[in-house]
């Protein structure tokens, strides 16, 4: 068998193999991360690590990577009614963005991570806003966003989530108006 | 022996194109869309209408919508600086100005400017009194003047904005 033969049976193997290996690939969808998300890669089903930005090709089954979106959603909560440390109706809307933290809590924590985080934010808006007293000047509402975002992602940070950009569109309590003309609480 | 080799080379390098570049691909955008081309997950530039060629495997093209986003809402209450309730709807349009920005700005851009506007028509009229609401043009021009910047900022332009409906409806708590 001269050198020709030897190169011509290796060429028709790496030939077969090659197509072989192009066509198991196809099994495998290629994992496309741009720079807004992260990618959660789990290996026979443990976690393994957080990939950043890129193109990932998994070779094998065991692979497994879910791609979370960093990028923010923005959310209004709308008229929530509670009574402040006066014990007065008041009223208060919000507008925040939510965003994702820790890619990995996000992805094993939460089924729907945007509908699941939004009744904890409702609860600990009520909770920290009642016990102030509900005031509508322009500075308690910058200060009351403070402390609802501080309180806020001090509950969602367990779920790898978080809000920024909170800004009360609405506050209203009973007790500003003057008890007087409206009545008793 | 050469052509043999040739062939060789070319599976071997067809095969690494494949598993490290993906294959060879086209988009085409309509006049409509823009897009941002995405090389190895980073930005790498705009691009308009037409047909481009990418390599799947290691870039990817997001695709802009720029067509008017239509934003209407009916119905809506806020309570008053007074302590009086408004009933009120609003309709305005936004359309994508700035791409890159816009992809950025939230995870699905369509919702930015509907967030915006209703966030700004609620501030603006919670700040203003029963009386103050009867001018409906200044009321929307400052939510407008509000909204703007904001939108602007998320890569949009605002195109219009409406207050359809407008009414004192009752106290607030009672």
């Amino acid at each position: 068998m001269n050198l020709g033969d030897i190169l011509s049976v290796i060429f028709f193997v790496t030939a077969i193999v090659s197509i072989a290996f192009v066509y198991y690939l196809r099994r495998f969808p290629r994992v496309y991360i741009p720079d807004y998300a992260r990618g959660v890669r789990f290996i026979k089903g443990s976690f393994r690590d957080v990939l950043g930005p890129g193109s990932y090709q998994n070779f094998t089954r065991r692979v497994q990577i879910e791609v979370i979106d960093m990028r923010p959603v923005p959310v209004i909560l709308d008229r929530i009614f509670y009574r402040d440390a006066l014990q007065c109706a008041s009223v208060v809307s919000i507008g925040a963005d939510m965003l994702v933290g820790d890619p990995y809590l996000a992805a094993t924590t939460l089924k729907n991570r945007i509908g699941d985080s939004l009744p904890i934010v409702r609860d600990t808006l009520r909770s920290t806003l009642s016990r102030g007293i509900a005031d509508e000047s322009p500075e308690y509402r910058v200060k009351a966003a403070e402390d609802l975002a501080g309180a806020v992602n001090e509950e969602l940070r367990r779920l790898g989530m978080k809000i920024s950009n909170v800004e009360i569109t609405e506050l209203s309590s009973r007790s500003s108006f003057g008890r007087a003309a409206i009545g008793p609480n | 022996m050469i052509v043999t080799i040739l062939c060789l080379a070319f599976v071997i390098a067809s095969v690494a194109m494949r598993v490290f570049g993906g294959r060879p691909g086209s988009v085409t955008l309509l006049e409509y869309q823009r897009g941002i081309l995405y090389r190895r997950g980073h930005p790498v530039r705009e691009v308009g209408t037409g047909r481009h060629l990418i390599f799947t495997g290691i870039e990817r093209l997001m695709v802009v919508d720029t067509r008017p986003i239509q934003v209407s809402y009916e119905d809506q209450a806020v309570a008053l600086r007074d302590g009086s309730a408004a009933l009120y709807s609003v309709s305005g349009a936004a359309r994508v100005q700035d791409a890159k920005k816009a992809i950025y700005s939230a995870a699905n851009y369509n919702h930015v400017p509907a967030f915006v506007l209703l966030c700004s028509a609620r501030l603006v009229l919670n700040s203003s009194t029963s009386s103050e609401i009867r001018a409906q043009d200044a009321l929307a021009a400052q939510i407008v003047e509000r909204a703007k910047p904001r939108l602007a900022a998320a890569g949009f332009e605002l195109l219009s904005f409406r207050l359809t409906q407008m009414a004192v409806t009752q106290r607030t708590f009672d």
